[in-house]
């Protein structure tokens, strides 16, 4: 039929493309940045699932860290609540997509150290049409004071640019942690002069909360709440140190909630 | 054409036309091009001329007319004059085509074929997508991060 050959002919056009058949607007898709493992990313993200979780906002949390061992994983602390991902797939990132359409306005993505390349192939090749949809990007990245860590968060922005909104969430690993990398390097400067992030400070924490916590896969919340069975978490010295580090941190995110909110 | 073919052509006596709407076919085919409906059209001849004819009859002479000159001459008065060379090749893509009849060919209408070619001449005339990034931040992984206070300190 020459109606459909013209219509096939006109699916070139940009007007077609972007024109989505899918309405995904208010929807954010929020997802770890940064090379380096170990920098607290999967630490910042589980405390932002507290976060919304304070605030009865459903979120889908996603975790694409295919390599991390299951007890530092965001599956380890909300088992049962947690998609585990493999991005390492030619599909790569499709299950935002797939997830934000299906469910809660909210993905929380828990990248991997090793998601770098899989990410940005994928906003190359999908991030047009997607953003079409409607849906919103937010990267956060977690500085230390190792410089690794804030040349692997450049690394990522040069590939990223616009594409998304960035937090950067300056992690205290000592008590008096110097983040000169990041507040100082030309480099980073001239990141922060371009696309202007939030910055969030998550304050050094102290390893006998830290160091249980992880191992047992507990969150804040349930330490302030006394849902451990953990012995040594119900110290009433660590649940109140417990709930004060997260009274503080919300009020960090909070700073960014502009970003953070679909 | 074979000269004897040409010959008992030349001895067939001219026929008249069997339409009446023969006399008024330009003034039709140019209401059509400009968008007029059948219905549209008999109203007008109605009107005007004083004709008396049902939107079907139109129709048919319209069909009719398109399709003879399709067969015979493969020239069509709708035509715009950009569209005229991929008019002419896609007729010949239709025709020999091994999927299609060539009455299937020819029964489509020419204004469906004038689109299609317009069409293919916009696509041919679009220049070429370039792909480029908006770069707003560079940075070279294989440079050390250098500090400003190590830079000041070099200039004092």
């Amino acid at each position: 039929m020459p109606e459909q050959l013209s219509a096939e002919l006109h699916d070139d056009n940009d007007e077609t493309v972007h024109s989505s058949p899918f309405n995904l607007s208010n929807k954010r898709v929020i997802l770890t940045m940064g090379g380096k493992g170990g920098v607290g990313k999967t630490s910042f993200m589980l405390v932002l699932a507290e976060w919304f979780q304070s605030h009865d906002i459903p979120v889908t949390l996603l975790d694409l860290d295919t390599e991390n061992r299951a007890r530092g994983s965001l599956k380890h602390y909300f088992d049962g609540q947690v998609t585990k991902v493999n991005i390492h797939t030619p599909a790569g990132l499709d299950a935002f997509v797939d997830h934000l359409a299906d469910g809660a306005p909210i993905i929380l993505g828990d990248m991997g150290a090793s998601a770098g390349q899989v990410t940005h192939v994928w906003f190359d090749s999908m991030y047009e049409d997607v953003a079409a949809t409607g849906v919103s990007f937010t990267a956060i990245g977690i500085v230390t004071p190792d410089p690794a860590s804030v040349e692997s968060i450049l690394n990522w922005a040069a590939r990223l640019q616009e594409r998304v909104s960035y937090v950067i969430v300056e992690n205290a690993t000592t008590h008096q942690a110097d983040f000169s990398y990041w507040r100082d390097s030309e480099q980073a400067q001239q990141f922060r002069n371009v696309f202007d992030p939030t910055i969030l400070a998550m304050e050094f924490r102290l390893p006998e909360l830290e160091n249980p916590a992880r191992q047992h896969g507990v969150t804040l919340t349930e330490i302030v709440e006394r849902r451990v069975g953990v012995a040594e978490l119900r110290r009433a010295s660590l649940v109140i140190r417990a709930q004060s580090y997260r009274r503080r941190l919300f009020a960090e995110i909070e700073k960014a909630k502009g970003l953070l909110l679909p | 054409m074979d000269s004897r073919f040409e010959a008992i052509l030349n001895s067939l006596p001219n026929k008249k036309p069997r339409s009446r709407l023969e006399p008024y076919c330009e003034l039709i085919l140019e209401m059509r091009k400009r968008g007029q409906s059948y219905r549209a059209i008999a109203q007008i001849l109605r009107k005007s001329c004083g004709l008396k004819f049902g939107s079907s009859t139109v129709n048919d002479f319209v069909l009719a007319h398109s399709k003879s000159q399709q067969i015979t001459t493969g020239k069509n008065k709708y035509r715009s004059p950009v569209a005229t060379s991929s008019y002419n090749a896609l007729q010949g893509v239709i025709s020999h085509s091994k999927d299609t009849t060539e009455s299937k060919g020819a029964a489509r209408s020419p204004k469906v074929l004038e689109g299609i070619a317009r069409t293919l001449k916009e696509l041919k005339d679009r220049p070429l997508k370039t792909h480029t990034k908006k770069v707003l931040f560079e940075y070279n992984p294989d440079e050390p991060l250098r500090l400003q206070h190590d830079k000041k300190l070099k200039k004092e």
